[in-house]
């Protein structure tokens, strides 16, 4: 995609995402001035309280997680503001998994991220690095068995920073092949971040590594 | 709280009306305001305590009433409220010496109590006032500096 037409979509989407909170922010206060009404009911004078009480959490519930995917969403949009900005990988993982993990989920494959040793940040593309990952992550589950987990982990680098994308379970025979073979799909995008991928084989955890150098910009 | 005047200031009426509503509920009743232009001259006939402001509105967005107001009626606390909040936003608002920043969907008990919190802001710069007035800057500098810790 050209940095104008990312920078259209990235702004129409963080507008609208906006303004979806905004909608449920409305929601929120309209199904909470129920609830505070409900309270100042008194006791037995209504005959279905509890049920209209159950149907505002739910109405809660759902608002929650709404607003928790427009966030993320919005996040995501964003994260083409800037073609080159500070990241911060504890924030890169986890939006990474939260936009990914329905796709694993599909395939009976967890994906997480590991609680980073330390605030690890570099100056690199977010919008290129997502790209990477969710083109890695999608690939995983296909050397997985049903039952087996993704966890993403980053850590320093002699040149910059790493991301470890361990693959945890009993895995198909031959993997570690059927993985690299697909890396040089991803070249222009890794060039573009002075990224490179390489597999990770014991006595280190079993996965892809992605390694991402200070200078790539 | 009642003591306190609050002024609620957001583009979406009807999120106004049912916030405002749900706060009266609980002795914290705001006037309100719809536009930023509309906000200031709420401010100029009637000077509130506390604001809660919106960023995004039409006119003269919340960023521009809240460096307004900070340069015209530093003693205001202003709590931004908004569903357009980025990191960047944040940082400026704080910068600019909004007292807390939320974003919406906000949980009431959150706001209820940031509210308390710039109430006792107030409270904490009334009587640090009196004692600069009567020449013990050092108490009142004291007590500025727990009422800071204490709202963080």
């Amino acid at each position: 995609m050209r940095d104008l037409e990312k920078a259209f979509w990235g702004k129409i989407t963080a507008s609208v995402t906006h303004e979806i909170k905004n909608t449920y922010a409305i929601i929120q206060e309209s199904s909470g001035l129920l609830s505070d009404l409900l309270t100042l009911q008194p006791e037995g004078s209504l005959i279905h309280k509890e049920k209209f009480q159950r149907v505002l959490d739910t109405i809660n519930n759902q608002v929650n997680r709404g607003v928790i995917l427009a966030t993320r969403l919005n996040q995501f949009a964003h994260s083409m503001d800037e073609p080159w900005t500070e990241v911060k990988m504890a924030d890169l993982l986890e939006l990474a998994v939260s936009l990914l993990q329905r796709l694993v989920r599909r395939r009976e494959i967890e994906l997480k991220a590991a609680t980073p040793e330390a605030d690890l940040s570099i100056r690199s593309n977010p919008f290129r690095l997502l790209l990477i990952l969710d083109s890695v992550i999608e690939r995983l589950p296909e050397v997985l068995k049903p039952g087996g987990q993704i966890v993403l982990q980053s850590s320093p680098a002699p040149e910059g920073l790493a991301i470890l994308l361990e693959v945890q379970g009993p895995k198909q025979a031959g993997w570690e092949g059927f993985l690299e073979q697909f890396f040089p799909s991803l070249k222009d995008f890794l060039e573009a971040v002075g990224a490179e991928l390489a597999i990770s084989s014991p006595p280190t955890p079993e996965g892809v590594i992605l390694t991402i150098k200070t200078s790539g910009e | 709280m009642s003591k306190f005047k609050i002024l609620l200031v957001d583009d979406e009426e009807e999120f106004v009306r049912t916030l405002g509503e749900r706060l009266e509920m609980r002795g914290m009743g705001p006037d309100t305001a719809f536009t930023g232009e509309q906000a200031l001259q709420k401010i100029a006939e009637e000077e509130p305590d506390i604001m809660i402001l919106d960023i995004k509105m039409p006119g003269i967005d919340g960023m521009e009433v809240l460096r307004r107001v900070r340069k015209a009626y530093p003693r205001i606390q202003v709590i931004m409220l908004t569903a357009h909040g980025t990191d960047k936003d944040e940082e400026e608002a704080k910068r600019l010496g909004a007292f807390a920043y939320l974003r919406k969907p906000v949980d009431l008990e959150l706001l209820t109590k940031t509210i308390r919190g710039a109430a006792k802001r107030l409270e904490a710069l009334s009587m640090a006032s009196a004692f600069a007035e009567a020449g013990d800057v050092e108490t009142a500098k004291k007590i500025m500096d727990e009422a800071k810790g204490r709202v963080k």
